[in-house]
């Protein structure tokens, strides 16, 4: 009697661990997958960038760094800031954000004479490739 | 009066499909947009190589336009000269007819040097960037 308790436990167990992950799947095939990649040199790479979606903080970036977000289909706006600087308009990249694709936003530093700009540039798979074959996953955000 | 009118019609007919013929010779290549806004890094003017092949000589915020075959092709930028370098990594993209294509020349700088590399971005990237760039006709050649 104590046996078939135990199977028929373990057997629910197991219906539920697999509706889990069925969730999950279903989940992340109905968002994006957003690689937020940083390989800036030596310029503020003693700094964390901070990668912003709309109002909020999602990553603090280290230097070849990259961090992969799943993010509901809509239109965003996506920033990258340093911890001294605001985000603002000009330094914003609006996308639009489809379910099931994956999106490549590096961050890029435009040096001026005065000045430094960084901002976010959407690239293709292609070339995301070979910039995060030089980076490694930040574990933790340090949010 | 009537041979004139034949004449004329026959005539209209073939341009339309002359005109048609070429508007689908076209498409059969691919446009490659190559973009610079690189900001103070760099002060001279970039080269820009397909296929081992000079293409243009590109200055600061500036971008070049180029037809290209389908096909596999190769990519690469330096700071100067006149050949591609097999030591330069070149960036590979294979390029389908029709399409419009978008690199930029990037500078990454080190402890004491740069680095000049190609970057394919995707066109809402380079939409953004065009408006502050400027066309680049001749390309120094």
């Amino acid at each position: 009697m104590r046996m078939k308790k135990i199977v028929i436990s373990l057997l629910i167990c197991f219906a539920c661990n697999l509706q889990l992950t069925a969730q999950n799947d279903t989940t992340h095939s109905s968002s994006a997958k957003v690689y937020i990649l940083r390989a800036t040199g030596f310029s503020g790479s003693l700094v964390n960038f901070r990668a912003w979606v709309n109002d909020s903080v999602i990553c603090k970036l280290a230097n070849n760094h990259y961090s992969v977000h799943h993010i509901r289909p809509g239109t965003y706006t996506f920033y990258a800031t340093s911890f001294d600087t605001y985000k603002m308009q000009q330094n914003g990249f609006e996308m639009q954000v489809e379910a099931g694709k994956t999106y490549y936003l590096r961050m890029v530093i435009k040096k001026r004479m005065f000045d430094s700009f960084l901002y976010l540039q959407d690239i293709t798979e292609n070339s995301a490739t070979s910039v995060l074959s030089k980076c490694k996953p930040q574990v933790d955000c340090k949010l | 009066m009537e041979i004139k009118k034949l004449l004329l019609s026959s005539l209209l007919i073939c341009s339309i499909f002359l005109s048609k013929a070429q508007d689908s010779s076209s498409s059969e290549y691919a446009t490659m947009y190559i973009m610079r806004s690189s900001g103070t890094m760099g002060l001279g003017a970039f080269s820009a190589f397909i296929d081992d092949s000079l293409v243009c000589h590109l200055n600061n915020n500036r971008y070049s336009i180029h037809t290209l075959d389908p096909g596999l092709h190769k990519f690469q930028a330096r700071a100067d000269g006149k050949k591609a370098k097999k030591n330069i990594k070149s960036l590979e993209i294979k390029i389908s007819p029709g399409q419009n294509y978008y690199l930029i020349i990037d500078v990454i700088d080190h402890y004491f040097t740069g680095t000049i590399s190609l970057i394919e971005v995707t066109e809402n990237t380079a939409r953004k960037m065009f408006p502050k760039l400027k066309e680049d006709h001749d390309c120094g050649l």
